[in-house]
């Protein structure tokens, strides 16, 4: 193939790297007859069953270079775990609460056989096999992956929340190599099913829907069987489940970053630690009991819950254990997970990522077919976390230098968010200083509300690069709260009275679980507002450039939080405003502008940001009021 | 204890609608298609004005994930949640003792299809428009 620009030359090279590391089939025969991996939490995991023939291959082994909490390394240099170790944990853990339950409880035994079992272990194996570099960080860019794949393979979809189990199942059911490593490993371990049905027992059990999406599995005793192992890897919304998944990073992001110990205090701290205690000390008994078969009715007695009333038995762990999960759970989201350092970081991420797909889509149309687009596009975000991050800021920076408008035809509005794209590598290049800037204990006290939206500025910069400081503003929940109240004003003046709820979260929360970034309009926008800085700003602060990150993860909070109130209008404002410090949006402005005393916000530029602000609010407001079906 | 059951059953109702904006799609497209059949075979354009919950529950969970692949809701339960939201507002009433949907705003379930059918976001995000498309097939099949 004759490329003409190096980015054409990156694009054949993720087509090709897809077919040598994902497509080739794995003919390496094992010469040991088992695998050992030290692991933390669940110790010295031996594994001599057919599961080999599955570990070994290179999809799975690339969990390996996956990290599980992303870039939080950044600022806990302790989480550096990876997605393959959280992997074994969860196969570990879900193969001892089977056994335990297999000898404790007959009924159990008759529903999942030791075949079952290793069906399980193979289901928790490759629960996460779907997962991109940067793991969740990239939640918000699964959509457009998923949107190319679907237009070339007829794919299962789930509810747009799910859209990562979207290429789980399609890896699953479709690639070549681990179909051939699952034959391999039916052969090894003599399950007595064929590989359509082990495929697709464990793509129905990693994607947690109760009701059977294969009309294969749809007989009482496949349906009895995968809806078991489903409640103990998983849990299923209204119905319950043990989620050895849960159970596992829990304990696991909780070991390698004990945040516990400097992000809480001293009270919390306490708490913390007892109900970490209550949970180690089940998996202890759990994992021991699982290895000596000693004491199994008392350990399934005193921790799982189980009831037998019913067309399928329901598990569930013990109310206490489900409470001390329930906390702890909630903290490490706050903390670590949904933390404002990992909301900026996450959304830079998002929007340099989401950028190289709408770039790698354009060659890809021009040079190549759909299909064969799709598979960059695959390749590209199966590439370990630095890998894809390398990739990115090349691929970003040579869009400065080569015209792409006229090779591949880009209008202005997207050539504009591609080439901004690009200014922003200077924050990845720059990102310890960024993270460090974030992290300083004086961080809160440097936000200055300005007066028209209670807009949170920072103070100083958040990082400088040579000539340019980039400041940032955050939009939070309270001005998505203003938001749609000031649609359901206009939506409720022109006769929507008991659809509006519904309306205003289709259009504001669930589009943004497919496509954050074109739900909220941000090439759009982005654009606007920088086409609009008028000559006297210039002539102030000199070089301005404006940038929209928007927080994915807000969305999903959001769509966890808002339950069942959501018809009421009332009642999402309330909620909005209760959790009114999540981000949903940054606005980062670079500017040649330099304070006369550093560490201050002058008021000249304070206004001009402002305005800003109040720009992007106002121009997201009409575009999606005009989107109202009124 | 009192507290772990009310909290074990506010866990079960939450994240129970958040499809709201495509059920009131298929209640809305499902009705369509329903006065089309009937309107083919009686020549009569009578409005229908109530649901039987089996028909929906053929479409969501046997036509839309086993046929079109798209499973939007992980339980029965879960989609339930969302019929209740949808009474709650208004714009119909699930009558779980009947196991029927009565429509209680048509107006309003045909803005929401509006929103969703006609939307620009339909060609701006492929995947919205495949959402859709399934979601037709799924009502087409089941009403044919």
């Amino acid at each position: 193939m004759l490329s003409i620009t190096p980015l054409e030359d990156l694009f054949w090279f993720l087509v090709r790297e897809y077919e040598i590391r994902y497509s080739k089939l794995v003919n390496v025969e094992e010469q040991t007859e088992s695998f050992t991996y030290r692991i933390p939490i669940v110790g010295n995991v031996i594994i001599d069953d057919g599961l080999t023939s599955l570990i070994k291959i290179p999809l799975v082994q690339r969990l390996m270079q996956i990290r599980q909490l992303a870039h939080t390394y950044l600022f806990i240099p302790g989480a550096n775990h990876s997605r393959f170790e959280h992997s074994i944990g969860v196969m570990e853990i879900a193969s001892a609460i089977a056994q335990l339950l297999r000898r404790t409880y007959s009924k159990i035994s008759e529903i999942l056989s030791e075949e079952d079992v290793l069906i399980l272990k193979a289901s928790a194996l490759l629960h996460d096999l779907g997962h991109s570099g940067l793991g969740h960080a990239l939640d918000g860019v699964t959509g457009r992956l998923v949107s190319h794949m679907s237009e070339v393979y007829e794919m299962y979809l789930f509810e747009p929340k799910k859209l990562d189990l979207a290429i789980t199942t399609y890896l699953l059911l479709e690639n070549e190599q681990l179909k051939r490593a699952i034959t391999e490993f039916i052969g090894k371990s003599r399950i007595k099913y064929e590989r359509n049905l082990v495929q697709k027992i464990i793509a129905q059990v990693v994607v947690e829907e109760w009701d059977p999406i294969f009309s294969e599995l749809t007989s009482k005793e496949l349906k009895l069987k995968y809806r078991v192992m489903q409640m103990i890897l998983g849990s299923i919304k209204g119905i319950g489940g043990i989620n050895s998944d849960r159970l596992d990073w829990i304990l696991r992001d909780t070991h390698h970053t004990e945040a516990h110990k400097y992000l809480l205090e001293e009270q919390h701290y306490q708490t913390f630690e007892s109900k970490l205690k209550e949970l180690r000390k089940f998996i202890e008994e759990l994992l021991k009991g699982a290895r000596t078969g000693e004491k199994d009715k008392k350990i399934a007695k005193k921790y799982i819950e189980i009831n037998f009333q019913g067309e399928t038995p329901t598990l569930k762990l013990s109310s206490a254990l489900e409470e001390a999960i329930s906390y702890l759970r909630g903290v490490l989201y706050e903390k670590i997970y949904e933390s404002f350092t990992r909301s900026l970081l996450d959304s830079l991420y998002t929007r340099l990522v989401y950028t190289c797909m709408r770039v790698l889509s354009y060659i890809g149309h021009a040079v190549a077919g759909l299909e064969t687009l799709t598979r960059a596009l695959i390749a590209y975000l199966l590439e370990p976390d630095q890998v894809l991050l390398d990739l990115t800021s090349r691929i970003l920076r040579y869009c400065k230098v080569i015209n792409i408008k006229a090779l591949y035809n880009i209008d202005d509005i997207m050539l504009s968010f591609i080439h901004r794209g690009a200014d922003l590598t200077q924050l990845v290049e720059n990102i310890t200083v960024l993270t460090q800037t974030i992290l300083d204990p004086k961080f809160d006290s440097l936000y200055v509300k300005t007066f028209n939206f209670n807009v949170k500025v920072l103070k100083r910069p958040l990082v400088k690069v040579g000539n340019f400081s980039f400041y940032l503003i955050t939009l939070d929940y309270s001005h998505l709260a203003e938001i749609i109240q000031r649609i359901a004003r206009t939506g409720k003046t022109s006769g929507m009275e008991t659809d509006i709820g519904t309306a205003i979260r289709h259009l504001l929360i669930d589009r943004a679980l497919m496509d954050p970034i074109l739900t909220y309009h941000i090439p759009s926008i982005e654009y606007t507002i920088n086409e609009d800085l008028g000559p006297e700003l210039r002539r102030d602060l000199g070089q301005v450039d404006i940038y929209l990150l928007i927080n994915y993860y807000a969305f999903r909070k959001l769509d966890e939080v808002i339950g069942n109130k959501t018809a009421k209008i009332e009642n999402i404002i309330t909620i909005l405003n209760k959790h009114a410090h999540t981000p949903f949006m940054f606005i980062i402005v670079r500017t040649t502008y330099t304070p006369e005393v550093p560490g201050q916000i002058p008021s000249k530029l304070r206004e001009n940001l402002e305005k800003c602000a109040e720009r992007t609010i106002n121009e997201l407001l009409t575009r999606k009021i005009s989107e109202l079906p009124i | 204890m009192v507290v772990g059951k009310v909290k074990r059953k506010a866990a079960i109702s939450l994240s129970g609608e958040k499809m709201l904006g495509f059920v009131a799609y298929i209640i809305s497209k499902f009705l369509i298609e329903m006065e089309r059949k009937i309107q083919e075979r009686e020549g009569s354009e009578r409005e229908v004005t109530e649901i039987l919950y089996g028909e929906l529950q053929r479409i969501v969970f046997e036509e839309l994930p086993r046929e079109q692949r798209l499973a939007l809701f992980d339980s029965e339960e879960e989609f339930k949640a969302a019929l209740k939201a949808l009474s709650e507002c208004g714009i119909i009433e699930y009558d779980e003792k009947r196991n029927v949907v009565k429509i209680r705003d048509r107006r309003a379930l045909e803005r929401i299809a509006k929103l969703i059918s006609g939307s620009p976001f339909r060609h701006e995000v492929k995947l919205y428009d495949e959402y859709v498309r399934r979601i037709d097939r799924a009502v087409e099949a089941t009403v044919k």
